[in-house]
């Protein structure tokens, strides 16, 4: 199991009730700003973190995920799960720290001692720049992103089962 | 009684020292789950802090994310 970090955007921003209830679900996992989800949790890949979220989400009425957000702000372990591979978190400490490579990994944006967050960007730009083959966007949360994206629009019409329809069918 | 100041959890407690020293407000609530919030008073935009989130690890670092989205 490893522990996913990933950002769904609601429909609406919650209640402070709504807040209590979505920790109830099971989102004492997550941090509630505005309308945006900002989960970390543990489980076997992306998805089931991503559906189990979703899931707990829909316990407040009329409040659903409508599509993912690209943080920009990331420790290095969620930089290196987003980069699928091609660096470790570890590999990216050792070059945050200067202990490999050239130098010039970006400076954090926020640095309490403890946690480092940095911009994924900015981190993305300078492996560029080393050769690292990146791919930009995610194309697993850009996925993920457009089906609830999609999902919302069909919600909206009314035209869930079409949708449904054309899944099976296609 | 509700116990104020500090939040019980330490490594929430050190993310939110870091958004007091970011300039963003860290207001208590004790409301139901809610500890508290931090506020960045340019934008409004707010993040709930949870009194026992499931990793306090994780809540500290969703902290630390808020305060490098506003950091203006």
């Amino acid at each position: 199991m490893e522990t996913w970090n990933f950002q769904l955007r609601l429909n609406r921003i919650p209640t402070d009730d709504e807040i209590d209830t979505l920790y109830e679900a099971g989102l004492d996992d997550a941090a509630i700003s505005g309308a945006v989800v900002d989960v970390d949790r543990e489980a076997d890949s992306l998805l089931e973190a991503i559906t189990s979220a979703l899931v707990q989400i829909r316990s407040v009425s009329d409040l659903r995920a409508i599509g993912m957000l690209d943080d920009d702000a990331v420790t290095l372990s969620d930089a290196a799960q987003r980069l699928h591979g091609v660096r470790t978190a570890e590999s990216l400490r050792l070059l945050a720290n200067g202990e490999r490579g050239a130098g010039g990994f970006p400076a954090p944006i926020v640095d309490t001692g403890k946690i480092r967050v940095y911009s994924f960007i900015a981190i993305l730009r300078f492996l560029k720049l080393s050769g690292d083959p990146v791919k930009e966007p995610d194309p697993e949360r850009a996925l993920y992103g457009r089906v609830l994206q999609l999902l919302h629009e069909a919600q909206d019409a009314g035209r869930t089962q079409d949708v449904e329809k054309l899944l099976h069918a296609a | 009684m509700v116990s104020t100041g500090r939040h019980p959890r330490n490594p929430v407690a050190q993310a939110l020292d870091a958004a007091k020293q970011a300039g963003l407000d860290v207001i208590e609530i004790h409301k139901g789950h809610r500890w508290g919030k931090v506020e960045c008073d340019r934008c409004g935009v707010s993040v709930a802090v949870f009194s026992t989130p499931k990793d306090d690890d994780n809540h500290a670092k969703q902290i630390v994310r808020f305060i490098a989205k506003h950091v203006h």
